[in-house]
């Protein structure tokens, strides 16, 4: 990974996507491998949190905790790993807040909050600790056309105006045409195209071509064996 | 229609085989089958519309004749019902029909049964451990429950459960009475209503009445919402800030029900003792003071300490079955009614179990 650039992470359902997701942030185990942050092994708990302090991650519905407001819901991680006063706590989630331009709702329950506004709570959240890393799964997924591209214009906004670097899983492909910087796609859990954006709308791959344009590999002849076996001819 | 029987059968498929004529069609072959035929034709010359429901008569026919040993042929298939065949994917739905579903030996299912109970008896002790540390130690180095959703959760299982816990005991101590009262009095005694009622609130009724009752009313609610938690990700979201899902979550709920636990079952033996009270002075004419000084004089602080030993450990046993069935939860949004389910009903059984248990030690103590 390149520190600032976007990374995408796309490909069909059931690629390994989100499998690949949950094991860089640690979610689960690798059965084979090892996840590494600045050249060192993330192994045992010690270094997993860590590694967990030095990233943030926007969940595809936000995973707000919905017992409490979004304003302390944002101020959860510098409550629980910092020991900053309350003032200025509640001036750094305000200003976080208003990036994300939800400071009006600061006091609102998550249930209260649209899809949308719920996911760009979960990136003022993951901002919360000025995060190197930030991870987004499906950032666009399930939201209208016009508030997926206020999502992507927010985490190219992040982008230029911090030092962080950003890893997307998406099947978005209005979103990784638009944000990405280099997109790696993933097939059947293996690496299928590993380059920039460009190189990729243009890459050979015919599984690739496939996804980008949209277009389901055709099933034939999904009869004949059946009418080969009943001897079934034409009129 | 079936134009001819015995050793080949013919059978000419109507012009639109649909839901309406599915059926016979598949009946017709079956018949034929049945009287003897070892080969079955069917002349789809006449086809003009054919579905699912029409596809599926053909391959069931098809699977019959095979099973009967009979040949099946299928002539004269246009174009166009070549295309819907093709589009329904009789080959796929045909060879995963024929795949025989691997069934794991006996012994292997007693094994994986085996394994997955060891396997959660022992994250759920894992669990009690922590909560007894979340709840008991760590609060003196600054780690324990947070203190807001703690006050919630107590009034939540505690303060929301006194009424119904009250009312429920009252009730069963005025028919303990009314019950025993129906007896004692062949012996001329009465008065010792008052001992029954009062040793077996105390000693039994009013820790495993309020058990019940808490298992019901909280531990359907703990899993229902840390379910929840897990399938909103919110339980992942905390993992990933680095926070302890233990802590945040299960530590409030785990001290909340072993403080609130014994109190209620206190609340309980009053109530109970209470509605045996109302029978004894007011149904069998015993003296209040009476009735008050016997019951004092039958018991024992061990009574009321064996009650309350047991309240706590039923509260340990909820607590662990219902954050283990909420934070253990796979699947979808449907599971969190079944790890409710089995938050209730799992917990219920082990607290009588472990009544018996602790009524069995503390009989042969005595």
């Amino acid at each position: 990974m390149k520190t600032g650039e976007i990374f995408v992470i796309m490909g069909p359902s059931g690629c390994g996507k989100t499998t690949l997701l949950r094991t860089m942030t640690g979610l689960i185990e690798p059965l084979a491998g090892e996840v590494r942050y600045q050249g060192r092994v993330v192994k045992g708990q010690k270094a997993l949190d860590e590694y967990r302090r030095s990233f943030g991650m926007v969940f595809q519905q936000g995973a707000l905790l919905n017992s409490i407001s979004i304003m302390e819901n944002v101020a959860l991680p510098l409550r629980e790993h910092t020991d900053l006063p309350d003032w200025m706590i509640e001036r750094v989630v305000e200003m976080k807040l208003a990036q994300v331009g939800l400071l009006e709702a600061r006091n609102r329950k998550p249930m209260e909050l649209s899809g949308g506004m719920r996911k760009r709570a979960g990136i003022a959240r993951a901002l919360a600790l000025e995060p190197a890393l930030l991870y987004f799964d499906e950032p666009s997924g399930g939201l209208d056309p016009i508030t997926a591209d206020g999502i992507d214009n927010l985490i190219l906004s992040l982008t230029e105006s911090l030092p962080v670097t950003v890893i997307v899983v998406t099947h978005e492909l209005a979103s990784i045409f638009k944000i990405a910087d280099r997109v790696m796609m993933l097939r059947d859990g293996k690496i299928a195209v590993l380059s920039t954006r460009e190189e990729v709308k243009n890459a050979k791959d015919e599984g690739v071509q496939h996804f980008i344009h949209r277009r389901a590999p055709a099933e034939e002849g999904a009869a004949d064996a059946f009418l080969t076996e009943v001897g079934g001819g034409s009129e | 229609m079936p134009l001819c029987g015995y050793a080949l059968a013919m059978i000419s498929l109507p012009a639109s085989l649909d839901r309406n004529s599915a059926v016979g069609l598949f009946e017709d072959v079956v018949g034929l089958l049945a009287g003897g035929a070892t080969r079955v034709e069917l002349d789809a010359g006449q086809v003009r519309h054919i579905d699912a429901f029409g596809a599926a008569a053909i391959l069931e026919a098809h699977g019959a004749a095979s099973q009967a040993g009979a040949e099946f042929r299928l002539r004269n298939v246009s174009s166009q019902t070549r295309e819907v065949l093709a589009l329904l994917r009789v080959d796929r739905v045909l060879s995963t029909s024929r795949e025989v579903p691997a069934k794991e030996p006996l012994l292997a299912r007693i094994g994986g049964w085996g394994f997955a109970l060891t396997h959660s008896a022992v994250q759920q002790a894992a669990l009690n451990v922590d909560g007894l540390f979340l709840t008991f130690i760590a609060p003196f180095r600054r780690k324990g429950p947070r203190v807001v959703q703690f006050i919630r959760q107590l009034n939540l299982i505690g303060t929301q459960a006194t009424g119904i816990v009250v009312l429920i005991s009252f009730l069963i101590g005025l028919i303990m009475a009314l019950q025993s009262a129906s007896q004692l009095r062949q012996f001329g005694a009465n008065i010792y209503v008052a001992d029954l009622v009062g040793i077996s609130m105390t000693r039994e009724l009013g820790p495993l009445l309020t058990a019940i009752i808490v298992a019901a009313r909280s531990g359907s609610s703990i899993a229902a919402e840390l379910g929840t938690m897990v399938v909103t990700e919110e339980v992942d979201a905390l993992r990933v800030m680095g926070l302890n899902p233990r802590r945040f979550l299960v530590a409030p709920r785990f001290a909340a029900m072993v403080l609130a636990l014994p109190c209620l079952a206190i609340l309980a033996d009053l109530a109970g003792i209470t509605g045996g009270f109302v029978v004894g002075v007011f149904g069998l004419d015993i003296g209040a003071n009476h009735y008050w000084n016997q019951t004092i004089t039958a018991l024992y602080t061990s009574d009321i300490l064996s009650g309350l030993v047991k309240s706590f450990v039923f509260a340990n046993v909820i607590a662990v079955v219902a954050c283990h069935c909420g934070l253990s939860l796979t699947g979808g949004p449907e599971q969190v009614g079944r790890a409710t389910t089995r938050a209730v009903v799992s917990s219920i059984i082990i607290v009588i179990l472990a009544d018996f248990f602790f009524t069995s030690i503390f009989y042969l103590l005595t």
